[in-house]
């Protein structure tokens, strides 16, 4: 009984000093704020310059009434702006070559090419780097070459040639 | 007394891990928002029309001549019209002749500017049958007349006197260059 009655009051002494104890808790801190900063994010924009776009029939400009015939080459070009605002903005043009609608067996994109000051090749066929921003130019060429066979059939035919599409995009630097 | 004891407060570790986790949390919900830019424009498209390769034989002069030995004849037999839209080279390829009319006649024919047929023969005599004889470039809506000389032999045969057979072809010919 002795031991119970020592051990209950060591305990309950105990919790006591507990108790008194946590009420003393405590910690210190000191707060500081850094300054604050607004930035503003760039842009990377393609923009088709007005009064740029020309179709040509044999080098020269096409004209509503003009026929095409085996041996003919049509070429369409036209301006664009890049614009690239942003520090380590890197990107690249691709052309989608608008699709012939008819005779596209005979009647083939001969070539697509970007022409402009910061172009590079990508190493990718129909893909572009650009670096900077400025004017570049699409340069896309249809042929439809002469050959040795007959081919009446094609005589007459309404051939349509499809919107050409100027992806641009970003890219790692 | 003995639960009281087992109890443990959060370790170094506990808080480290926790920590990490937090950091791995943020990382995944930046990755979320990751991107980039782009731009996409279209450049016009367009209808083309194919033209036509048509060339236009007409008949001019259908006269029958009436020849004799000596005597001779020339006829611009066809206008020939380029009412296509690319150049032609013309060309003319005689039929099979009659053997007689082989043998006692001289034929050439060739291209003029007009019906009036001046202008040396572009196609001889010599010229056998099937082969292609050429006339030169016509350009669209050009035109040419197409000329035929025969001369008898001054020693033709009586027999061929009232011959009525005497008809071959004479083909004329446009391929784009």
């Amino acid at each position: 009984v002795n031991r119970i009655v020592a051990g209950t009051a060591a305990l309950a002494a105990a919790v006591v000093l507990c108790a008194a104890g946590g009420s003393s808790t405590a910690y210190w801190q000191d707060a500081e704020t850094t300054t604050s900063f607004t930035m503003t994010t760039g842009s990377l924009t393609l923009t088709p310059i007005a009064d740029t776009a020309r179709w040509m029939l044999d080098g020269a400009p096409l004209e509503s009434d003009a026929r095409v015939v085996p041996g003919s080459s049509v070429g369409y070009t036209q301006t664009f702006e890049v614009q690239m605002t942003g520090d380590g903005l890197a990107a690249t043009v691709g052309i989608g070559p608008g699709a012939v609608s008819a005779m596209a067996d005979t009647f083939q994109l001969a070539s697509a090419e970007l022409i402009g000051a910061g172009i590079e090749a990508s190493g990718t066929p129909g893909l572009w780097r650009v670096r900077d921003g400025g004017e570049v130019t699409v340069a896309l060429q249809y042929d439809w070459p002469a050959g040795a066979a007959v081919d009446d059939d094609s005589q007459g035919v309404s051939i349509g040639i499809d919107a050409s599409t100027l992806l641009l995009a970003q890219v790692t630097p | 007394v003995t639960g009281v004891r087992g109890r443990r407060r959060p370790g170094l570790w506990a808080v480290l891990v926790t920590a990490a986790l937090v950091v791995v949390a943020g990382i995944a919900t930046s990755q979320a928002s990751m991107a980039y830019w782009n731009s996409q424009e279209s450049t016009s498209g367009v209808t083309l029309q194919a033209g036509t390769a048509d060339l236009v034989v007409t008949g001019v002069d259908e006269r029958e001549p009436e020849l004799y030995p000596g005597a001779s004849a020339t006829l611009a037999i066809a206008e020939v019209a380029n009412t296509g839209d690319v150049d032609l080279d013309l060309s003319l390829t005689f039929g099979t002749r009659p053997t007689a009319l082989e043998a006692a006649a001289t034929i050439s024919a060739w291209r003029a500017g007009t019906s009036s047929c001046d202008g040396p023969p572009d196609a001889p005599s010599s010229a056998a049958a099937g082969q292609r004889i050429d006339l030169g470039r016509l350009e669209p809506t050009g035109t040419a007349y197409l000329c035929l000389g025969v001369v008898l032999a001054p020693d033709a045969g009586a027999e061929l006197q009232d011959e009525p057979d005497w008809f071959f072809d004479v083909t004329v010919d446009g391929r784009q260059p």
